[in-house]
């Protein structure tokens, strides 16, 4: 007789992940190379605020308000976004190894990005650009892969490698072309990921992204379920499959492309954080869902901190999640019999 | 219930089906016999509607099958079919659940009415004590369980099994077949394909053989489960005999002479 696997209730596990949320939040707040004791927190919170009208902010209000809160929600928006999207794809790709760079959209990104900087456009422009491209991806691997004949899963994932392939070449071809003295460099660091230098107005952008992506996927997360069946059942069932498959592969690629716009290419999340939760809440996406993104929030914040407090130089956050998420990975597949 | 003329079907410039006509009424089980590859599986996705170019038509309580959007068409007709590995993991209740799918709206989880039909569906079949385990976890025979109440959560009067005995062993077999003489007499409509002649000859109401994608007898279980039709569909030579005043018939291969 195997034995009865126990069950969480999980709607305790998410409100753990939320609690656990809202302390790593408080706690990022006060770390810092500029020291701020975390009793003073909520003061310089309330009076920064309130004197942000009037622009005279003490530097410790200054470093709280403009640096360390908006890096802090982007990390966590960022973070919700990517494991948002990788839980779907996996769903909709009934792959478990399938993750959001999978259609193009980050290696899309990347070049919007490259070529952004090779034309000398300002840190914004580099985001849209970014945007743009990542999007265009998903648009190309759409179009191409409606043509193709055969079962759309297969040639989604076909013309999603082959696009991205191309994205890539293009990205060596302009690194070849780029200036090595400045924007060489500065395509290699984006290329890493990174959040800082996060402001306002990437915030701005990343919540109403992640508002427009998330609600569909939230909305629609039984379903994701349904397209785990074999193609026939979800049928049966009564799916409208190809409705429901795009509403999904959008809203996910909307939730992909605008955290790299933001942030660059941070590997891993997508893929790692999804096996997390599912340890936590089991396969229903009703609950794997808002799991995967309260983790993904929590783990990239958490690696965050590390990124900007270990060493006195930024270091790249892609490297980071990279270092930490295949180790983790690794560890699933052998010790926790984590089937794929 | 359920009306099928002239069915036919051409997948790759083959013809797969031809001229397939049969009907089935509320409380009858209808058994689909044939050779691996003959067309059932083809048949079935038709009845499904989910070949797109078949000529002939098909029509479910008088609506042609292609006007009913899937939604409609799910709370018409359920399908059953053969069990197969999963990458994700869900309970057994929670695999019922996802047959209540038609019945709720497309942005919401199944509701508190949802869980009733899926309660009622397990009870159905006799496995509402598995209810929390895990479905890549229990038998064969349960998992085949868990699949037909799945369908019957869905509702809908018509249900159509693919190979439901299919690597079972011989007492869950029995039980699946009771199971599906059972919901024909509360007045389900059952359209099963197998590969036993003997078990389509006792549990059905109607057996449609299919040979090369045509029909090569079709009628009542007398009709068709004979030695020289049996020979024919199967291309080995078969003897029938028939017991306990004809309520069973056996099919015996012959020796090889």
């Amino acid at each position: 007789m195997e034995p009865i696997k126990s069950r969480r209730n999980p709607y305790l596990v998410l409100l753990y992940l939320l609690m656990g949320l809202a302390v790593g939040i408080l706690v990022s707040l006060a770390l810092g190379r500029y020291p701020i004791l975390p009793n003073q927190l909520w003061d310089l919170l309330w009076e920064g605020i309130r004197n942000s009208a009037s622009h005279q902010l003490t530097p410790a209000q200054a470093v709280l308000l403009r640096v360390r809160l908006p890096r802090i929600f982007l990390a966590v928006l960022v973070g919700a976004a990517l494991s948002a999207a990788g839980a779907t794809y996996q769903g909709v790709f009934q792959n478990p190894m399938a993750s959001p760079d999978m259609l193009g959209a980050s290696s899309g990104a990347g070049f919007g990005a490259a070529l952004a900087i090779l034309l000398d456009q300002s840190r914004q422009m580099v985001s849209i650009w970014a945007f743009i491209c990542s999007l265009g991806g998903l648009g190309l691997v759409w179009v191409i892969s409606s043509r193709a004949k055969g079962r759309q899963i297969f040639s989604l994932i076909l013309t999603g490698m082959i696009v991205s392939a191309l994205f890539s070449a293009g990205i060596s071809l302009l690194k070849l072309v780029a200036d090595p003295a400045n924007q060489l460099p500065a395509i290699t660091y984006w290329l890493m990921g990174s959040l800082s230098g996060a402001q306002g107005a990437d915030l701005i952008w990343m919540g109403g992204a992640l508002l427009l992506g998330m609600v569909p996927l939230l909305l629609f997360r039984w379903q994701m379920n349904l397209l785990t069946l074999s193609e026939e059942e979800a049928h049966s069932i009564g799916v409208p499959i190809q409705m429901v498959r795009m509403v999904l592969i959008c809203s996910a690629t909307l939730l992909t492309a605008a955290s790299v716009a933001v942030s660059g290419l941070i590997g891993w999340i997508g893929l790692v954080i999804p096996h997390l939760a599912r340890r936590l809440t089991g396969d229903n996406f009703r609950y794997l869902l808002p799991a995967s993104a309260l983790t993904g929030g929590l783990f990239l914040l958490l690696v965050d901190n590390i990124s900007r407090n270990l060493l006195s130089t930024e270091f790249p956050i892609g490297i980071l999640t990279a270092f930490v998420g295949a180790p983790f990975f690794l560890y699933l597949i052998l010790y926790r019999g984590e089937e794929l | 219930m359920i009306q099928v003329s002239h069915l036919s079907c051409d997948l790759g410039g083959r013809r797969v089906l031809s001229d397939i006509s049969f009907s089935l009424e509320k409380g009858q089980l209808l058994s689909v016999l044939g050779p691996n590859g003959v067309g059932k599986s083809t048949l079935f996705r038709c009845l499904l509607g989910l070949v797109a170019h078949c000529q002939g038509t098909i029509l479910l309580d008088g609506t042609a099958i292609e006007q009913l959007s899937p939604r409609q068409q799910a709370q018409k007709i359920a399908y059953v079919p053969q069990r197969q590995s999963v990458a994700f993991h869900y309970t057994i209740q929670e695999m019922v659940l996802m047959g209540t799918a038609a019945q709720h709206s497309l942005y919401t989880s199944p509701g508190p009415a949802q869980l009733e039909h899926a309660t009622q569906a397990l009870n159905q079949v006799g496995i509402s004590h598995l209810a929390t385990r895990m479905y890549h976890q229990i038998s064969g025979g349960e998992q085949q369980l868990t699949l037909i109440a799945r369908a019957l959560a869905q509702q809908a009067p018509i249900l159509i099994l693919d190979e439901p005995v299919s690597n079972l062993d011989y007492g869950n077999q029995m039980r699946i077949l009771r199971l599906m003489q059972n919901l024909t007499q509360q007045g389900y409509a059952v359209i099963q394909s197998t590969h036993h002649p003997d078990q389509a000859y006792q549990f059905s109401h109607k057996i449609l053989a299919l040979k090369d994608g045509s029909v090569l007898a079709y009628g009542r279980p007398q009709e068709v489960i004979t030695s020289q039709q049996m020979e024919q569909l199967y291309n080995i030579s078969v003897q029938v005999l028939s017991l306990q005043e004809d309520h069973i018939r056996i099919c015996i291969p012959n020796p090889m002479q």
